[in-house]
This record gives structure tokens, C-alpha cells and sequence, in this order.
């Protein structure tokens, strides 16, 4: 077929992929030149707090991702690989968690685990503080970010022909061993996604933080007060400085679990 | 398969043993401080986060907190106990009285106050035709009824400015002798291509994507934005003008409620009360008497506000 080429693998290839994946590409990349070019090199700086801020979103979200690990793993796996009558309820609530708006989850956070919500009060008498603390910023990214993870993982753990588990177990091996030594390898793509996902969602979560956590500011809504107060020309620096900081996991994350290297 | 799945045994613990180190570094320790909670009018961000917040919280050894938004939506969320604050900082009666129904504030004290201006952006190709009209060489609503000019406001339903620069074009209306000329420049009081949130409104200001925009004068200086001045008669700071031209004025629009509301002018002085809930009262108040304080009033000034007016809503 003309437009055809031959890889390197010997083998014909459509062209058509390469040319609509450029331009996607093309398209994803916009925002982000122009980004480069609005950026306003020679006056560079960060406004007073910024530094701040990206500790307070990096030290949390590492230990909201720990938590949407710890605790979305085992709920994924027994997803996918359990079934029962009513399981599609299970379902459901994760696909509300996953459709509900960042705001009005914020909002229904709030009635729940506010300064007037029946959890939230009981723990402010017992000296926890669920809004404005280092706690509920953890709590809005573990929500943002978990229902992702937990598809993404679900995904995964699906992705692994029963077969091999049955083999494994037949060989003698415990369920236990049988998981982390044939599922989650087999996993790990899917795995490695998953974490990136949640990873990034916590860290730009906005919504919710921006009703229930507005304090300590991460950088979201460091950036959200930077341009209310300063202008335009803070925000960029601070956007710089988050892709910085967030990038290295997921890039990291998806280069092992691939085993390619850089170059 | 043996080998693979050691080897990611091991990244995993590595992966994990990482992070939980890094997030035990990382993680900023919490404050012991008392902390003071800070509802304020959107436009105060600069003054509040940056001046006066900070100068209060060096001085009585606390943490300040301030939160800035639609001075309407703040005083919904109050209302709606979706957030706690310890002082509520409007601008204008209209919020404090939304409170003050739902019996959760004491007596309102003036703290500044405002005027309506017309700001605009350096970055505009009619930047030139406004600066002319800042030094009186042009009138400035010739200027905004120039062809292509974009224009941008706030919603007047959330938002006190929203509704004072439509009073603002309707004086001008009058007092100009302009038939016609609030829906010349507004095209209709809700019209979707001229509304923002402020923050976007003043960030697209800046960046040249909207030429002119309403504004009040405290937050315009402290972005330091190019404005024209608007005649008393019409800028709705002067309590003088009241009776003969601020009263004169009113216009009806759909709340967000869906109910239809007829709007009066309401002067532009921004208000501090202390919540009946707040955490820390005492606290609270010393703020609020901080804002009164001649320290307090000079940042105040030093950022583009003017005095108080008028006396405490009780």
C-alpha cells in the first residue's frame, strides 16, 4: 500500500498513526510553548511563600499516594478478580467518586468532615482539626486521586491471564506468593500507570483543597492567591517550579516498570 | 519470572522505603501557633495577605489566614457553614446583612473604603485613547464606545462590583445627559462576553486580552494598573452624593436563585465584624481594632484605600 514504510523491524507500517499522533502531540504541546514564550525569563522569581508551597505539596502528596497505594491495592484486586451478585454497586460508588466535580466533592467533604460536620466536630473536641490542616490536605488529595488509582490498578490486575496464577498455585504456591510474585509483575505496566495517575492528580487537585484545605497552600492554590494578588507574571515561575517537582515519579515510575532506558 | 519479580519486589520496598522517607522530610510540621481566620472581600488580596495580615500576625505572635472571594459568596458560604472564619471583611452592607439575619455577627465596624474606576490595560491598543481620557483630554465613555473595545466586569449576581459598576454607567447615563449609554457599553446587565471571575477578569487585564475593565480604585493601585478617575456624582464613594444622585438609580436582575431582585446602590466601604462562632474572639477583636488603629489605616492608605466612611451597622 503506498504511504506504507518499513521500520526497523523489518516490517510494513501504516504511516497513518505517526501523522495523527504528531498532531495530537502538537496539540497537547501548545499550551505549553506558549507557556515558554509568556514566560518572562529575565525577571524570573518566585513570589514569598512559593517555596513553601511546594513543600507542602510534595511531603503531602507522597503521603496521600502512600495511602491510595496502601489502601486502593487491595480494593482493585479483589475487584478484579472476585465476583459476586451486587458487585455493580461497588462499581457505582467508585464511578461517583470519579464523576463527582473536585468542588462538590470538596463541599460534601465539608459537611462531613468540616468544623460543623458530625465527624469533624467530634474530632475538633478530641484537639484534630479536619479543615485548613496538614490533615485535611492529605484527606482532599487521598479522594481526588484514589478512585483513578483504583481503576487503573483494577485494569491491571485484569490484564493477567488467570492461567498463570492457576499454575502458580498448582506449582504450590501460596495465594500470597502467587500475588506478588506472578500478578503483580504481570501488573506492573498497568501498576506503574496507576501510581503516576494518582500522583498527578493529588498534586493538582484544586477543588477540593480549595474548600476544605485552603490551608497550608500547596501550589495549586498558591497559584490560584498569586494571581489574585500579584498577577500574571507569578504564576509562571511557580508553574515552572511545580512541573519540576512533579514530573521525576511518574517519569521515573514509567521508564522502570517499561526497562527502557533514557537514550 | 523468578528473577523479574525479586527485582521489583525490591524496587517496590525501595520505591516505598523512598517515599515514606520523603514524605516524613517533606512534610512541613504543623503550626502551634493560634491561628486567626480572615474572610475578606476578593479585591483585598494585596492589603490583607501581604500587609496587613502579616504586619498583625508579627505582632501578636500568630498565625494569620486570610481567604479571599466574592464578598456575596463568602457570606453564602459562612451562611451555609461550609467554611468558619474568624473576622468577615466585605465590601459594602449587603453581605453583613446576609449574616447578620442568619444571627452570626455582632456589630459591623467601617474599616476603608473605595471608589468605582474605570482601569485598563497597558497592553491595549485603545491604551492611548485612555490615558487621554485619565488626563481630561477625552471623555472616557467616548473612549469605551469606541468599535472592538472588550470590556470586562464582574457577575452581578455574586459579586458587589458586578452590581456597582452597572449603577456607575447608569449615573453616568444621567449625569452625562447620554441616553442609552449603559446598554451601549454593557449590552445587557448579564451579558456572558463581558463577565469574569475577578481574578481572571484582572489576570486577562494584564494580559492585554480585555482592554478595559471595572475596578475599584484600592485594588487597582495595588496592582498597579493604569485607571481613569470617575466623577463623584458617579464613582459612588462620596455619602454627599447619596440623596441627589446615588438614590436615583436602580435596576433588576436574576439571582443565581432564579428570583428576580430590584438593586440599590450601597456605598463602597468595606466592613469588618467577628463571627459569633469564632475560635478565638479576643483574638478576633484585637484584629479587628488593628484594622481601626492608625498602623492599620496606614497600610490601608499606602495600598490605594481611602478612609472609612459613615458609622458601624449595629
Amino acid at each position: 500500500m503506498p504511504g506504507d514504510i518499513y521500520a526497523a523491524d523489518g516490517l510494513r507500517h501504516s504511516r497513518t498513526p505517526a501523522l495523527i499522533g504528531a498532531l495530537t502531540l502538537a496539540l497537547i504541546a501548545g499550551p505549553f510553548i506558549g507557556l515558554a514564550f509568556a514566560t518572562q525569563w529575565g525577571k524570573f522569581h518566585f513570589a514569598p511563600g512559593d517555596m513553601g508551597s511546594i513543600g507542602v505539596s510534595l511531603g503531602y502528596s507522597l503521603i496521600a499516594l502512600v495511602l491510595i497505594i496502601a489502601l486502593g491495592t487491595p480494593l482493585a484486586w479483589w475487584l478484579a478478580r472476585q465476583s459476586f451478585r451486587g458487585k455493580w454497586v461497588l462499581e457505582a460508588i467508585i464511578l461517583l467518586a470519579l464523576l463527582t466535580p473536585p468542588l462538590a466533592m470538596g463541599i460534601l467533604l465539608t459537611t462531613l468532615f468540616g468544623p460543623y460536620g458530625p465527624i469533624g466536630n467530634l474530632a475538633a473536641r478530641a484537639g484534630v482539626e479536619f479543615t485548613n490542616s496538614a490533615l485535611a490536605f492529605v484527606l482532599a488529595q487521598f479522594y481526588g486521586a484514589l478512585p483513578y488509582y483504583v481503576l487503573a490498578a483494577r485494569a491491571a490486575f485484569e490484564g493477567v491471564p488467570r492461567e498463570l496464577e492457576h499454575i502458580a498455585l498448582t506449582l504450590g504456591k501460596s495465594p500470597w506468593q502467587t500475588f506478588l510474585q506472578v500478578s503483580m509483575p504481570l501488573a506492573r505496566l498497568g501498576l506503574a500507570a496507576g501510581i503516576a495517575l494518582a500522583w498527578v492528580r493529588a498534586l493538582g487537585e484544586f477543588g477540593i483543597v480549595l474548600i476544605l484545605a485552603y490551608y497550608p497552600q500547596g501550589i495549586p492554590v498558591k497559584l490560584w492567591v498569586n494571581l489574585q494578588d500579584i498577577g500574571l507574571s507569578s504564576v509562571y515561575p511557580l508553574l515552572w517550579a511545580f512541573f519540576l517537582v512533579a514530573m521525576p515519579l511518574p517519569l521515573i515510575l514509567g521508564l522502570l516498570s517499561r526497562r527502557q532506558g533514557l537514550f | 519470572m523468578n528473577n523479574s519479580s525479586c527485582c521489583l519486589a525490591r524496587i517496590t520496598k525501595g520505591v516505598g522505603v523512598m517515599l515514606i522517607g520523603a514524605a516524613a522530610v517533606a512534610a512541613p510540621a504543623a503550626h502551634a501557633a493560634d491561628v486567626l481566620r480572615v474572610a475578606y472581600a476578593g479585591s483585598m488580596g494585596v492589603v490583607m495577605d501581604r500587609f496587613i495580615g502579616p504586619a498583625f500576625a508579627k505582632a501578636n505572635g500568630v498565625e494569620y489566614q486570610g481567604v479571599g472571594q466574592g464578598s456575596l459568596g463568602l457570606a453564602r458560604q459562612l451562611e451555609g457553614r461550609l467554611i468558619q472564619a474568624d473576622v468577615f471583611l466585605p465590601i459594602t452592607p449587603g453581605p453583613i446583612d446576609i449574616l447578620k439575619k442568619a444571627g452570626m455577627i455582632g456589630p459591623a465596624v467601617p474599616v476603608a473604603s473605595t471608589q468605582m474606576v474605570i482601569a485598563y490595560s497597558p497592553k491595549s491598543k485603545f491604551a492611548p485613547d485612555f490615558e487621554a481620557a485619565a488626563q481630561g483630554k477625552k471623555t472616557w465613555y467616548e473612549v469605551m464606545k469606541m468599535p472592538g473595545l472588550r470590556f470586562g466586569r464582574t457577575d452581578p449576581a455574586t459579586d458587589p462590583q458586578g452590581q456597582n459598576i452597572i449603577f456607575t454607567m447608569l449615573l453616568a447615563q444621567n449625569f452625562y445627559k447620554q441616553p442609552g449609554l449603559a446598554e451601549r457599553i454593557l449590552g445587557g446587565y448579564q451579558n456572558p462576553q463581558q463577565i469574569f471571575t475577578e481574578t481572571s477578569m484582572l489576570s486577562r487585564l494584564e494580559g492585554g486580552q480585555i482592554d478595559a475593565s471595572s475596578g475599584y480604585l484600592s485594588a487597582v493601585s495595588s496592582h498597579h494598573l493604569p485607571f481613569v478617575y470617575l466623577p463623584d456624582e458617579i464613582n459612588l464613594s462620596n455619602p454627599n452624593m447619596d440623596a441627589k444622585w446615588y438614590k436615583t438609580v436602580q435596576f433588576s436582575i436574576t439571582l443565581t436563585s432564579g428570583k428576580e431582585a430590584t438593586l440599590n446602590t450601597q456605598p463602597l466601604v468595606f466592613y469588618a465584624a467577628v463571627l459569633k462562632d469564632s475560635k478565638q474572639p479576643a483574638l478576633a477583636e484585637k484584629f479587628v481594632q488593628f484594622l481601626q488603629s492608625a498602623e492599620g489605616q496606614k497600610l490601608f492608605k499606602d495600598n490605594g484605600y481611602s478612609p472609612p466612611k459613615g458609622g458601624p451597622i449595629q
